[in-house]
């Protein structure tokens, strides 16, 4: 029972973490200078939190400033600002309103954004299926995380080692029976062992096997999940920068794979 | 001991997302004042806002051109030009004075980051070639060479591992069956992986050239290298552009 309720709580944690978007980042920012002028005070209030939020998108990550000056002959003859945003916003909250002047409202929002960051873009995009398969080797369920999937992760990693761990308890089981068993004083005693027994040895291989399964499996789906983890990346990155396009590439393993494995 | 398990869960995640690999931050405080020829305070404000970013974004990052002309023996004409590509991290206003209706003194501080132009080339420069050749050599060091040092040590002690067993036991076998059984436990496990590497190391490089793509885009950066087309003596004359 008490198993199970841990298992439960491991299952409710990763489904939180499933739902959420794990590849954008996400940020509070609080703008204490939005302003805005109307006819009424209502007006002016409104006006002020949509200029807030436009200042709210300019100065969150991602988002580029690009300035150009030019002065010849010591007079200035051009002067350019360029803003790139790449973010958007999720949700806003109203703090403060002040007036000061007839019909000027200066507001205090904070907002919720939301967006990609172009450095951590970058590094992420260097990541291979080959690596994740290769993760999912050395420890199952690694490669899953590599992938941003964590509920799988988790859970090939408790199946696997779970199952080990069970393996190795059956071990000590067998041997502490088969004592017994060489002990046994009645012809009852001992066939009773020995069936005890027999069914260590069969709970043990059936343990073992699940382990092993679940570790093969992890390391295959690492290597297929790669895709899908490709894919968001990609979907993520043209959300927020649609005007930047590139084409993801497939490795070699990943071709000679599609040739070879079978298709079901 | 509390706040510090929170701040350093805060880092921890803030890292899982936030890699700047490629960009230098820096955070500058600026006082700048606006003004409205109209008397609209609301312009005044958004002048002083928009002085003071600008400013902060010169102080953080601006690359600067001059040149002169000078014709006998005087200055004719003379130009300065400046440039800034920055990526703006935090802006927040400190302070705000209307000194009158048309009139504003604005105290901003601004965090932005601007691209590590060194790494960044060095980085660009780097070929598929490069990093699978490396990796054919050794498994692990295209690994290195795509700056994936976590995947480059695992390549590395995997292949070690295998090989190594793989040789021992060649040493230490007495029949033709015990050659064929390290063959296929320890030399075939080895070689997939020496194939993993190679290829994982010429995907990293071919994806990673796509994230420095964006990066140049983003940050509106071009090649610092000279243009030698007009060098080439293989272009005809008519059509080189002097």
């Amino acid at each position: 029972m008490k198993r199970l309720s841990v298992i439960i709580f491991l299952f409710s944690i990763c489904s939180l973490f499933a739902q959420e978007e794990l590849i954008t980042a996400k940020r509070k920012i609080r703008i204490n200078d939005g302003i805005g002028r109307g006819l009424n005070k209502i007006e002016a209030k409104n006006n002020a939190i949509s200029n807030a939020k436009m200042k709210a998108l300019e100065r969150v990550a991602t988002s580029f400033i690009h300035s150009y000056e030019k002065a010849e002959n010591m007079v200035l003859t051009e002067d350019k600002i360029l803003q790139d945003i790449h973010a958007r916003v999720v949700k806003h909250r109203l703090i403060k309103v002040e007036y000061p002047f007839e019909n000027v409202a200066i507001v205090t929002v904070d907002f919720w954004l939301e967006f990609l960051d172009i450095d951590f873009f970058a590094v992420e995009l260097r990541k291979s299926a080959e690596s994740a398969m290769v993760r999912s080797f050395v420890i199952s369920g690694w490669g899953q995380f590599y992938n941003r999937n964590y509920l799988h992760g988790i859970l090939f990693f408790v199946t696997t080692y779970g199952s080990i761990i069970q393996a190795i308890l059956q071990e000590n089981l067998k041997r502490d029976l088969k004592n017994q068993y060489l002990l046994a004083t009645s012809s009852e005693a001992a066939t009773f062992l020995y069936s005890k027994y027999r069914n260590a040895v069969f709970s043990q291989t059936a343990w073992l096997s699940i382990g092993i399964t679940s570790w093969a499996f992890s390391i295959w789906e690492a290597f297929e999940d790669y895709e899908r983890a490709g894919q968001l990346l990609d979907q993520t990155h043209e959300t927020f920068f649609p005007e930047f396009r590139y084409t993801r590439q497939k490795s070699f393993v990943q071709k000679f794979m599609e040739k070879v494995a079978p298709k079901w | 001991m509390k706040k510090l398990c929170i701040i350093i869960l805060n880092l921890f995640f803030v890292s899982l997302l936030s890699a700047s690999e490629f960009t230098i931050k820096k955070t500058v405080t600026v006082e700048e004042t606006g003004s409205s020829l109209s008397g609209d305070p609301v312009e005044a404000f958004e002048n002083a806002v928009d002085n003071a970013k600008r400013t902060a974004a010169r102080m953080i990052e601006s690359k600067i051109k001059a040149g002169t002309v000078t014709e006998d023996g005087r200055l004719s004409t003379d130009w300065v030009e400046k440039k800034a590509n920055i990526q703006v991290f935090n802006v927040k206003i400190l302070e705000k004075t209307f000194i009158s209706e048309h009139e504003v003194k604005i105290k901003i501080k601004m965090t932005a980051g601007y691209l590590n132009y060194a790494k960044f080339w060095i980085e660009y420069d780097k070929t598929v070639q490069g990093a699978t050749h490396r990796s054919a050599f050794m498994p692990g060091w295209g690994q290195i060479y795509n700056r994936e040092f976590f995947s480059a040590g695992l390549y590395g002690v995997l292949y070690c591992f295998f090989y190594g067993y793989y040789f021992f036991s060649i040493r230490s076998a007495k029949t033709e069956e015990e050659k064929n059984k390290a063959f296929t436990t320890y030399q075939i496990p080895a070689i997939v992986f020496w194939t993993l590497s190679i290829s994982d190391a010429g995907i990293s490089r071919i994806m990673a050239k796509f994230g420095l793509e964006q990066i140049k885009k983003s940050y509106q950066v071009f090649s610092p290298k000279l243009n030698t087309d007009t060098l080439c003596l293989d272009i005809p004359f008519w059509q080189r552009s002097f």
